[in-house]
């Protein structure tokens, strides 16, 4: 396990394979290669100009080739509209809890799940808690608007631990409405999102619960000292991955739970590009230049994660 | 490992610990509220689609039982159109065929990743990058049309069998294979191929599944590359599609005098008849998956 | 059920040959197709039927019958019918067009480029000479109709040109909401304005929920209310109403969620014109109607019901409903008083027999005139701008794939359905005497063999009466008749409706102000370049959450205070901030070309 992710100082050492070499070793390999490569070429790097359209006044009839080229101005019209500096703060503070309270979750559940022994309700849990992902997200958020309502089951319950009585989406106060997307985001995706954690520690050895059983250790260490080391490596591919996309998730639900009272705090990225570019004018241009933003962002935050992940826990995707 | 997985766990209470016993309740309610929590919507659909309309229209909130009484109507409407039927078989066709397909490139591509390369990073990092930037719906489009599948259900098949993501999930996974198992089948003379499926895959077959499940979850759930690439090939329109269409032609009844509010417990009743394969057989896929699941508890 | 086999067939024979399929998705050209005798043409549709009534567009019967029954230029004229998946309309009409795969014919309603833009790219045809060479019928409703013919119009290097073809429709279509309130509730708690006397009213004949009648006044004198007057007097009635039932979570009114709409409605009794760019008729000039004094007085109205508790305190709050059908789950509940709702909430059909909602009688209200709020010039003017149906349909455009005889042939084709023979078979499906001829599978299933309907003389009309079986607001019904193709002419004051007489007060007094818009005609609209537009999307982004957010807290008495004349200023220069005169530039250059 403890190999199952490029480390360091197990790099071979010294000697430079030469090419030759390496073609004649793993001429078998790169051949199997072939097909997920052709894959990718083909749907993902084939389609890869498309991002040009960030730098013109794309017309879809003119193409690609025929539109007008406006160098920067998508951006500029994107970064210097007023909604701007605050869809920005809000992107980045659902994506932060996304990041923190949104990626756990599914992880604390996959542990406690695995801890409890009892198999037949287990299971039951666990077939109940992957119910939400094939509800839509419109009623998820109907229902959700309704709980969070001056009457509703969830306002009932804050006000027994002394929260006033309010529908709370409808609260702009920094940061309910972050929370809530949040909690929304939990509600609809724990139960999915453990499944390959669920996976991940069941590949775990159990010679090793064993042994440590054994030497006495509770479930509770055993979880501590061997389960958590054990899935450590895919936690943090994991969140590594997350956290290259989390801006372009940002913001799935906004435009079902938003009211103009909490614009300024519900407002994100992908709901302000929205209407800056589809407000009666299809703006390709402007949109693709709002992805393309995010998705700067996202590989310097990837980039960034997994340097530091590499100094501290000697982990690392690549 | 595999032994102690087959032989199960159940009822692996920390023997005569009240600590245990304690800790298991904990653990049990913690759980069931979370499947509480989870089966509330689906009840809440469920509950709707066997509503009376007019009632329903007039309710408010979560619909504990079925609203001003049972009823089937909303079924009746949904099945009514045989080519909603049809339309299962084909998402089971895109399902099987996206699943399989990625089970094989995903496999394939997970394993040539985890071996020491010189082109190693060079194909990793294609793949971050894949995951970071798309270049869109049209350009998208003009490739497909251009590789002649529009029309097709490759179309919709091929483009969504993987995804970077799996395959660095099973890359992951085959790292995870002890080096001792692999290597002494090296010595015994296997191949890439056999090395691949008879060793690796194997011990990794958790991580397969999982992305396999994911895989044909998102192909049953899928309806845009469909309504993109396969329009006006309503033979090869998927369940979701179908379901799409009936939907949105009846968001409409309101506009009308008398009526008929059967028409508004469609898009409850569709929820329920395309999740009920599902629920089904994900019980079975979660006992394949808990086969070689150890529980954290072992008996002391 | 029993005409599945066809799909069923279908559907299992390319599974089998699924290796060697290659379908072609788009419209491709359909060269070969059309000789001597036929012409052969593609059209895309947004939207079609369900298969359950019949497999694609093609085997409409209209479709069938116009195909066998009628020759143009010496032609069978056969349209092959392309229609885009639910949900994806505007993705597909893109995608047709940024790959080329685009049909002869294109329905404009869900396009991603203006008949602008596709004709400066060379992609339509410029239908200027050929529409009055090919159309006879078109031209002699244009000529009956100079107003609508006004919009038809582009303006290109300051010429004017047809470039699409449009549906136009005798009358305006009725329209199917407006504002509806609870006269069962006037009757009950009421009484009468000027002798005070308690209202007496109901059904005369309890089993028949067509006898209502009463005796309601209102301070205006007449029967229904008119003006912002009657309906505050309304509103204290409703106040006693939701008190004795003791209904808390009731309502007086429900004014749309943000508190305003564009298309003008509610707004448009406080001087005229709508929340947004319309033309002021005093003028002739755009204005902004955001900032100017009708808005003031509108928001005054509105803040002053807010603050007596009429209207719904959570107006803001409606994040899941469906566009203007708001809170529509308490209006059927039968707690609130005063709505804009549907057809479907006229008369008793809101009655459900249980406790809120037994007896209810829900009549139709007209847009009311304010005679309270703001200055001289915000009152005592007829309502002028609020969303209605318009004579003016859908364009549909000719594309250059086809030639230029091919497209006389066709708008011959097109023409027929603009003349009174073709509006009814499009608009009415077959009468007796062409189902017996058609003999179509669908109307013989469907039980309408005899045809759907019967003409009678009412006052000397001509008029469609649809048989029993007939329902016209059925899913079933536009697919007898040839609802999806939208150019073609309506004979909407020749249709007898079949409604009621709550439906027909309803409808009456919803359309009591005509045909009469102020907003943004599609002429000028037309006549805004694509970079104009997309600089008016630029600044609307910003600008309307501002808008949203300020008009409902105002309401609310929350953000600048309506009532103070230094308030309401700063809340115009925040207005002007986002630029918003820079889109009544725009919209006055461009109606300036049009004028």
């Amino acid at each position: 396990m403890a190999k199952s992710m490029k480390r360091k100082k197990n790099l071979p050492a010294g000697k430079k394979v030469t090419w030759k070499e390496d073609f004649r070793k793993n001429g078998v390999l790169y051949l199997l290669f072939l097909p997920v490569l052709l894959w990718e070429l083909l749907f993902h790097y084939l389609p890869l100009p498309g991002i040009l359209m960030a730098f013109q006044d794309y017309s879809v009839n003119k193409g690609l080739f025929g539109s007008k080229w406006v160098g920067l101005g998508n951006f500029v019209d994107l970064f210097t509209g007023t909604g701007f500096p605050l869809a920005f703060r809000n992107t980045l503070a659902m994506a932060l809890l996304s990041l923190t309270f949104g990626f756990f979750a599914p992880i604390l559940f996959a542990l406690v799940l695995t801890t409890y022994p009892h198999k037949k309700s287990r299971r039951g849990f666990q077939l109940a808690s992957y119910m939400p992902n094939f509800v839509s997200a419109v009623v998820m958020c109907a229902l959700a608007t309704e709980f969070l309502s001056e009457k509703g089951a969830v306002t009932q319950l804050l006000s027994l631990l002394g929260a006033e009585k309010q529908n709370w989406l409808a609260n702009p106060n920094i940061p309910v409405f972050w929370i809530i997307y949040t909690m929304i985001g939990i509600w609809q995706g724990i139960g999915w999102g453990s499944i390959i954690y669920v996976a991940s520690i069941s590949n775990i050895s159990g010679e090793l619960h064993e042994a440590a059983a054994i030497d006495g250790a509770n479930r509770f260490r055993r979880v501590w000292h061997i389960t958590i080391p054990g899935i450590l490596p895919l936690v943090i591919m994991m969140w590594t991955m997350h956290i290259g996309m989390v801006f372009k998730m940002v913001g799935t639900n906004v435009l079902l739970l938003y009211m103009p009272q909490t614009y300024d705090v519900a407002d994100v990225l992908s709901t302000y590009t929205y209407r800056m570019s589809f407000g009666g004018s299809n703006n390709y241009g402007l949109s693709t230049a709002s992805g393309l933003f995010q998705s700067v962002m996202g590989l310097i935050l990837l980039l960034t994660s997994n340097r530091l992940n590499k100094k501290a826990t000697n982990y690392s995707l690549f | 490992m595999a032994k102690v997985a087959k032989k199960g766990h159940e009822g692996m209470v920390e023997n005569g610990s009240i600590g245990g016993q304690t800790a298991n309740v904990v653990l049990g309610l913690l759980l069931a509220l979370v499947a509480f929590c989870s089966l509330v919507p689906m009840w809440h659909v469920l509950m709707s689609s066997l509503s009376n309309g007019r009632a329903l229209f007039a309710s408010e909130g979560l619909v504990l039982f079925p609203k001003g009484g049972f009823n089937l109507e909303g079924y009746k409407l949904v099945l009514k159109d045989a080519g909603i039927l049809l339309s299962y078989g084909v998402t089971v066709f895109y399902v099987a065929g996206t699943a399989g397909l990625g089970l094989v490139l995903n496999v394939t591509g997970g394993y040539v990743l985890s071996q020491s390369s010189k082109l190693k990073p060079l194909f990793l990092g294609i793949l971050i990058f894949a995951t970071m930037f798309n270049g869109g719906l049209i350009p998208t489009y003009m490739v497909i049309r251009s590789l002649g599948m529009v029309g097709t259900p490759w179309a919709v098949i091929i483009p969504g069998c993987t995804n970077a993501i799996y395959v660095i999930m099973m890359m992951n996974a085959f790292l995870q294979v002890p080096q001792a198992t692999v290597e002494a089948a090296r010595i015994d003379g296997a191949g890439h191929i056999s090395l691949m499926f008879r060793v690796m895959l194997p011990q990794a077959r958790g991580f397969a599944m999982v992305t396999m499940i994911n895989t044909a979850l998102a192909a049953w759930n899928a309806w845009f590359e469909a309504s993109i690439y396969v329009p006006r090939n309503k033979e090869w329109w998927p369940l979701q599609l179908y379901i799409r269409d009936l939907t949105s032609r009846n968001q409409d009844f309101l506009n009308y005098a008398n009526p008929d509010y059967n028409r508004y417990l469609i898009q409850f009743a569709v929820i329920v008849v395309a999740t009920l394969p599902v629920i089904v057989l994900l019980p079975f896929f979660i006992r394949k998956l808990e086969e070689n699941m150890v529980v954290g508890a072992v008996k002391g | 059920m029993k005409n599945h086999k066809g799909i069923l067939g279908k559907a299992l024979l390319p599974m089998a040959l699924v290796g060697t399929m290659l379908l072609s998705s788009g419209c491709g050209s359909q060269e070969g197709s059309s000789d001597a005798d036929t012409l052969h043409v593609t059209c895309w549709l947004p939207r079609g039927e369900d298969t359950s009534f019949y497999d694609t567009y093609n085997d409409n019967p209209i479709v069938k019958y116009l195909r066998e029954n009628y020759t143009f230029d010496g032609k069978k004229v056969e349209v092959e019918y392309f229609v885009a998946p639910p949900g994806s309309e505007s993705d597909d009409f893109a995608n047709l067009l940024g790959t080329g795969d685009y049909c002869d014919i294109m329905d404009m309603s869900k396009a991603t480029s203006s008949a602008m833009e596709l004709y400066q790219e060379d992609i339509i045809w410029d239908l200027t000479e050929l529409i009055p060479a090919n159309m006879p019928n078109l031209m002699a409703y244009l000529e009956a109709n100079p107003d609508v013919e006004q919009d038809m119009y582009n303006i290109v290097d300051g010429e004017k040109k047809l470039l699409a073809l449009y549906g136009v429709s005798d009358k305006a279509p009725l329209i199917f909401e407006g504002y509806c309130y609870r006269r069962d509730w006037i009757v009950k708690y009421g009484a009468n304005p000027q002798t005070g006397a308690a209202f007496t009213g109901g059904y005369e004949d309890p089993a028949d929920t067509l006898s209502w009648e009463d005796d309601v006044v209102f301070p205006s004198g007449g029967d229904e209310p008119i003006y912002i007057s009657d309906w505050e007097w309304m509103f204290e009635i409703f106040q006693r109403a939701l008190e004795d039932q003791g209904i808390e979570d009731g309502y007086c009114f429900a004014p749309f969620f943000w508190g305003y709409q564009k298309t003008g409605d509610f707004y448009t009794g406080f001087g005229g014109g709508c929340p947004d760019w319309y033309i002021d008729p005093n003028t002739d000039k755009v204005v902004n109607g955001t900032v100017n004094d009708n808005m003031r007085a509108y928001l005054q109205c509105l803040n002053t019901w807010y603050n007596k508790g009429w209207l719904d305190k959570a107006f803001g709050e409606h994040t899941g409903d469906m566009f203007f059908a708001v809170d529509s789950a308490k209006v059927f509940q039968g707690k609130v008083g005063a709505w804009q709702g549907r057809i479907s909430t006229v008369g008793a059909q809101i009655d459900a027999g249980d406790e809120f909602t037994k007896g209810a009688m829900v009549f139709g209200a007209r847009q009311p005139i304010n005679d309270v709020y703001g200055k001289a010039e915000q009152q005592g003017k007829e309502p002028d701008t609020f969303y209605q149906f318009e004579k003016l349909g859908i364009a549909t455009v000719l594309t250059k794939k086809l030639t230029e005889e091919e497209v006389a042939t066709y708008l011959k084709y097109a023409d027929f359905l603009y003349s009174e023979e073709g509006a009814l078979l499009s608009g009415s499906g077959f009468n007796e005497e062409q189902a017996a001829k058609a003999q179509d599978a669908f109307y013989e299933r469907t039980g309408h063999s005899a045809g759907l309907y019967e003409m009678e003389d009412r006052n000397g009309v001509q008029t469609v009466v649809y048989r029993d079986n007939v329902d016209s607001s059925s899913n079933e019904f536009t697919a007898l008749i040839l609802n999806r193709v939208s150019h073609r002419l309506g004979l909407v004051s020749r249709i007898d409706t079949g409604y009621d007489r709550y439906l027909t007060q309803a409808v009456e007094a919803w359309g009591t102000y005509g045909e009469r818009n102020t907003s943004i005609p599609v002429s000028v609209n037309n006549a805004v370049s694509a970079e104009d537009r997309a600089e008016i999307s630029k600044i609307m982004a910003n600008l309307e959450p501002f808008l949203q957010k300020s008009v409902a807290a105002m309401i609310k008495g929350e953000g600048y205070d309506v009532w103070d004349d230094g308030e309401w200023d700063s809340y115009v220069k925040t207005v002007q901030k986002y630029q918003a005169e820079k889109v009544t530039e725009i919209y006055n250059a461009a109606y300036e070309t049009v004028k």
